[in-house]
């Protein structure tokens, strides 16, 4: 009798868990295939390694480099920092179309939420790590226009900031000299004649190496930094775990959101692309977008040439390992780098509700209009647009589901000590009274 | 009655075991699926067979696959491999109209073997694979169909 009970309790469990099995989805709103897809973009996992950065996970590195995130100190303009244009108070962009007119090839700013599950950065790919990645502005004309002797001695005559980097990466050369160390130097391969680009070739080769030493470690230090921005924890992941917890009624999406998600991993086909738990394939796709400017940016077919050529990629001697470096399979001319003209960089649709407007160049303004885009696919079109791009003619109502679902990919606040330089010991004493 | 609540745990804790299991296989969705590894060359004089690493080849994670060309049994043409004999190694969406974004690099292991590196499946979908085998100015391509879920 009671093994009759005992066995008869192990078939009730095993029914009341049946949609765990797969067989019975726990929302009849969606069939298997749906959920197999819907499983796939939650939970986030864990931020992955860098091995091409020694501190990326360094709790001391990261402090510094927040630090630096915010100074402004070495921008030529000395009121430029990161956080210009990546103002945690606008989820890590500026909310205006393009960084800057100027550019050669004007582009929206990027979030930074989730930089760290990226495989190349910027719109064109163009760097191959983060902390490449975060070296770019810092020199670059129309961003922060500083230089590395200029950061290297910002660093260097700021005891504090000396002392946290000198915690981190040993010794800093001494800059005293200079006539070995000019003030103003970095290399302008476009601009060969300028006076920066001329101080930096008058160096002796062991200096330059030195200097690049420093500079590439702020960018890692940066870097380490940015790995704490994660977007999770969204409604969404809410949704999922309830899903895999077999819940009658999931929480976190409302039937708006519901529907929206079935055209997202359905009809929509959105997830061929936005793909995993980031929403994003870490590559680039043409969507033929008309070009908004005055010059067409070649995307990703230049970003090859640039990441191949860029001294700090992962294969370079400032790089602490060569592990996994995909740069050595970028193709050269022809092929592979042909169909990459027009390519931009899928993003992470991760509070993607909070970095308006849209697209590289964003020209978009709302999230409703980028859904009115991939329904009518309007516009004439440069390089090769994705093949599978079809019209989707949504009505206005899946469009507002579509919407509906795309807000729920807010993740839940980070940290609230992360929005901005940080705080001192003394300051943050206070802060905590 | 102790013993009751004994086996009743162990049945309750054995069917927790199962049901997670199988939640977990149910969960669980290997990326790809290959229909077959081997092909015979569009010229019909060659064999070819490629081993993923790893395996089954993971969705939107680089790859390397170890590539066999021998003669094909059923050939009338029994040669053997030629010193100067290279391969090409190539991904394809033909619903996309596009490749990987990525150049697999080709090392020689001799003996009819090859190790290619760099290879990269980023989207759901349909892939072909393109083995080319080229001996001097000849070219003949064995093609492999690869779904990844």
């Amino acid at each position: 009798m009671h093994r009759r009970t005992a066995a008869a309790s192990f078939v009730i469990l095993v029914l009341s868990q049946s949609p765990a099995i797969g067989e019975t989805p726990p929302s009849a709103a969606f069939t298997p295939a749906e959920m197999e897809k819907i499983l796939r973009h939650s939970p986030l996992p864990p931020v992955p390694d860098d091995p091409s950065n020694a501190v990326a996970t360094s709790r001391r590195a990261a402090r510094l480099g927040q630090r630096l995130f915010y100074d402004t100190r070495g921008s030529a303009s000395g009121i430029v920092s990161c956080a210009t244009c990546h103002d945690p108070k606008r989820d890590w962009s500026n909310g205006r179309n393009v960084g800057t007119l100027d550019a050669r090839f004007p582009r929206n700013v990027p979030s930074l939420w989730n930089i760290a599950y990226g495989r190349w950065f910027f719109w064109d790919g163009r760097a191959d790590s983060m902390w490449a990645q975060a070296l770019g502005p810092m020199e670059n004309p129309v961003e922060m226009n500083g230089n590395r002797l200029g950061y290297a001695r910002l660093v260097r005559n700021d005891r504090r900031l000396k002392r946290r980097y000198e915690r981190v990466f040993g010794p800093l050369p001494d800059l005293d000299d200079a006539l070995r160390f000019p003030r103003v130097a970095k290399p302008t391969p476009p601009t060969p004649d300028e006076p920066a680009n001329l101080a930096w070739l008058a160096m002796t080769k062991a200096d330059r190496e030195s200097i690049d030493r420093v500079f590439s470690n702020l960018g890692k230090a940066i870097a380490a930094y940015e790995r704490a921005l994660i977007s999770t924890d969204s409604p969404f992941d809410r949704f999922v775990r309830d899903l895999r917890a077999g819940a009658a009624s999931p929480g976190g999406l409302d039937e708006s959101a519901q529907r929206g998600l079935k055209l997202f991993v359905g009809k929509g086909q959105c997830s061929i692309c936005h793909s995993g738990p980031n929403f994003t394939d870490r590559e680039f796709h043409d969507l033929g977008r008309p070009s908004g400017y005055m010059r067409r940016d070649p995307g990703r077919a230049g970003g090859y040439r640039l990441v191949v050529a860029d001294p700090f990629n992962r294969l370079g001697l400032l790089s602490d390992s060569t592990s996994g470096a995909l740069v050595r399979f970028v193709p050269e001319a022809g092929g592979p780098s042909t169909q990459a003209i027009g390519q931009f960089k899928t993003p992470t649709l991760r509070s993607v509700a909070q970095t308006a407007p849209y697209m590289h160049d964003g020209r978009i303004t709302t999230l409703r209009d980028v859904a009115v885009f991939y329904s009518t696919l309007g516009g004439s079109i440069f390089g090769h647009r994705e093949r599978i791009l079809k019209p989707l003619q949504l009505s206005g109502a899946q469009i507002d589901d579509l919407v509906s679902f795309l807000n729920t990919l807010t993740g839940a606040p980070i940290r609230p000590s992360l929005l901005g330089p940080p705080l001192g010991r003394r300051a943050a004493t206070r802060h905590k009274e | 009655m102790p013993a009751f609540r004994l086996v009743l745990a162990l049945w309750m804790t054995l069917g927790t075991v199962v049901c997670t299991t199988a939640r977990a296989l149910a969960i669980d969705s290997s990326a790809s699926a290959v229909s077959a590894r081997t092909a015979t060359t569009a010229g019909k004089h060659l064999r070819v067979r490629y081993e993923p690493r790893p395996d089954p080849i993971p969705l939107d994670e680089p790859f390397a696959i170890r590539v066999y060309v021998e003669p094909d049994a059923s050939s009338s043409t029994r040669t053997a491999s030629p010193s100067g004999r290279r391969i090409e190694v190539r991904g394809w969406m033909p619903e996309h109209l596009h490749g990987m974004p990525l150049a697999p690099l080709v090392t020689p292991a001799g003996d009819g073997v090859w190790n290619v590196d760099g290879m990269l499946l980023h989207m759901t979908g349909h892939w072909q694979l393109f083995i080319d085998v080229m001996d001097d100015d000849k070219r003949d391509r064995a093609t492999f169909d690869v779904e990844l879920r």
